[in-house]
């Protein structure tokens, strides 16, 4: 099994996480983040993982910003 | 352009593992694991007691589905947790509630008559076999929305069938079934489950209970979150095309119209089929640590067969056991043994960690009420998701927050007449004092009723003034 980071421009990539429960978005994110500089922008639709991710990450040193998108959040994630 | 990135070792959790969302006392997620049928030796709760102390602040509490959950699960420990329980061969409810669409449900611990293969038929056997085919199973991990089934073969009702997606009864050497039970508020409402007047061989229940949970799989809407439940499904459909769905699927089967069932949970003390007893020890609102999960897991080794059953009413029953009068000294020593039946037969949900009530939450309400001398079956849900099933007990209390002046206050309706139906609406907004004191009344009254040689559906009826 394998995780797609999409590239959507110069350092900055896509991944998708919709239909993932805790602690997986989560998970995924922080596997993304030990492969690719730049900014990462996540996608998830699972309420829990949209008040997870930026706790966690902002406690790491990382910038975080979250906006919702219709039915999911779009998480913006960069050093 | 795409970046392949390897799951490594998480590959092998999804689908069978995850976290739950927590909102109160500082929780922010529980870890709610299958116990299949309720079944569990003392090896593993030793195990599991020590995933309490070492990952949950030693805190531990039997559910209402007989598994058993641990809160204050810190997330970046999950893999830990769940390779840990993945050697147990434990899973855990998927927790898709989160999620605002439909999708992504999946088949909960099957509720199985705790003394099932003790005193009656052992369901068990299926029951298990049935949990291992669902839990993590690609085909039944996005559901429209959960789905609950119950089992139980010992001529009661016993696992709350009537309020599952599907209720498994044993009669004769087969079984007969419940549709479409439900209590929450989703569409259309608190739904009582229907009789499928049909008759399954016990061969043939695998394959129709897989049956059953694939059309739910298959035609419960994926329109709207508030309509995906199976009752929805049962309700539109009605049973005759349920039934037709079914057969295309497993075959004709045998009309069986006659169902007498009447609830009644297995409590105290009893003779197994093989001579041995069992023995029950009652846990207000499944409320444990793991200091007590290890003196469980030791007492049901020296006293009975080191197995334990862990019941719908958030109980112990320890089996196999030779001395009853030596396992209660024993117990006596580390947990109060109520005598009255209240205390065996009350729930409460764990709404002080989902974090939908103030103080006073479900669980100290039901503590409270449970001091009032009376033997009524209590039930308690922190809000209309019902999950101290509070509209089918004898009397049941459900909570929701007000606004009264500036302040945002812990209020409870207050519900009578259930038990396997659906109970009515007695008074709404009462503060928790409010509450202990209406309870206080209807009990004075009901032993006054009861002194006539009255049932209780008969006082509520009177203390109401209306049919229920």
């Amino acid at each position: 099994m394998e995780l797609k980071l999409k590239v959507i421009g110069e350092n900055r990539y896509e991944l998708d996480v919709r239909g993932n429960t805790c602690p997986y978005p989560q998970l995924f994110v922080e596997l993304a983040l030990k492969r690719v500089d730049g900014t990462l922008e996540v996608l998830t639709d699972n309420p829990p993982s949209a008040r997870d991710i930026p706790l966690i990450l902002e406690r790491r040193g990382f910038k975080v910003e979250s906006k919702k998108e219709d039915s999911h959040w779009r998480i913006k994630i960069w050093k | 352009m795409e970046v392949s990135i390897s799951l490594e070792n998480i590959g092998k959790f999804i689908g069978k593992y995850s976290l739950g969302r927590d909102g109160g006392r500082g929780s922010l997620h529980f870890l709610r694991i299958k116990i299949p049928a309720g079944i569990i030796n003392s090896k593993d709760l030793e195990e599991i007691a020590e995933l309490s102390k070492e990952y949950g602040r030693g805190y531990a509490e039997i559910t209402d589905r007989q598994d058993i959950q641990l809160h204050w699960i810190d997330s970046e420990k999950a893999i830990e947790i769940f390779e840990k329980l993945y050697k147990l061969g434990y899973t855990t409810d998927l927790c898709g509630q989160g999620f605002t669409t439909a999708g992504y449900g999946d088949v909960r611990n099957i509720i199985t008559c705790p003394l099932s293969g003790k005193i009656s038929k052992d369901v068990a056997k299926i029951s298990i076999k049935l949990t291992k085919y669902f839990s993590g199973n690609p085909e039944f991990i996005d559901l429209p929305r959960k789905f609950k089934i119950a089992f139980t073969a010992c001529g009661y009702d016993c696992v709350r069938a009537y309020i599952n997606d599907l209720g498994m009864i044993g009669v004769d050497d087969g079984f007969t079934a419940l549709v479409g039970g439900s209590i929450g508020s989703s569409y259309p409402g608190a739904t009582i489950a229907k009789h499928l007047p049909v008759f399954i061989p016990e061969k043939d229940v695998f394959e129709f209970v897989k049956a059953v949970v694939e059309i739910h799989r298959d035609y419960s809407s994926r329109e709207s979150k508030n309509k995906a439940r199976f009752k929805n499904l049962v309700n539109s459909w009605g049973i005759e095309k349920l039934l037709k769905e079914i057969e295309k699927r497993v075959g004709k089967l045998e009309r069986f119209e006659k169902l007498d069932l009447k609830p009644k949970a297995h409590i105290g003390v009893g003779e197994q089929n093989d001579g041995k007893y069992y023995f029950t020890l009652p846990i207000v609102g499944g409320v444990l640590n793991d200091e007590k999960l290890r003196i469980i897991a030791s007492i049901a080794k020296d006293y009975g067969s080191g197995e334990v059953r862990l019941t719908p009413e958030q109980n112990v029953i320890f089996v196999d056991v030779d001395d009853v009068d030596s396992i209660r000294k024993e117990l006596e020593k580390h947990f109060t043994i109520y005598d009255k039946e209240s205390y065996y037969l009350s729930i409460a949900c764990p709404s002080d960690f989902c974090g939908k009530t103030k103080d006073v939450h479900s669980k100290d309400l039901l503590k409270k009420l449970l001091t009032v001398d009376g033997d009524l079956k209590i039930g308690i849900s922190g809000c209309r998701n019902a999950c101290g099933c509070h509209n089918v007990f004898d009397v049941g209390f459900v909570g929701k927050l007000v606004k009264r002046g500036k302040e945002i206050v812990q209020v409870y309706d207050m519900f009578i007449g259930g038990n396997s139906k659906l109970a009515m609406k007695y008074k709404e907004n009462l503060s928790p004092d409010k509450a202990v004191e209406e309870f206080k009344k209807l009990v004075n009254n009901y032993r006054n009723f009861k002194a006539s040689g009255k049932s209780f559906e008969e006082f509520v009826r009177w203390y109401c003034g209306v049919e229920t």
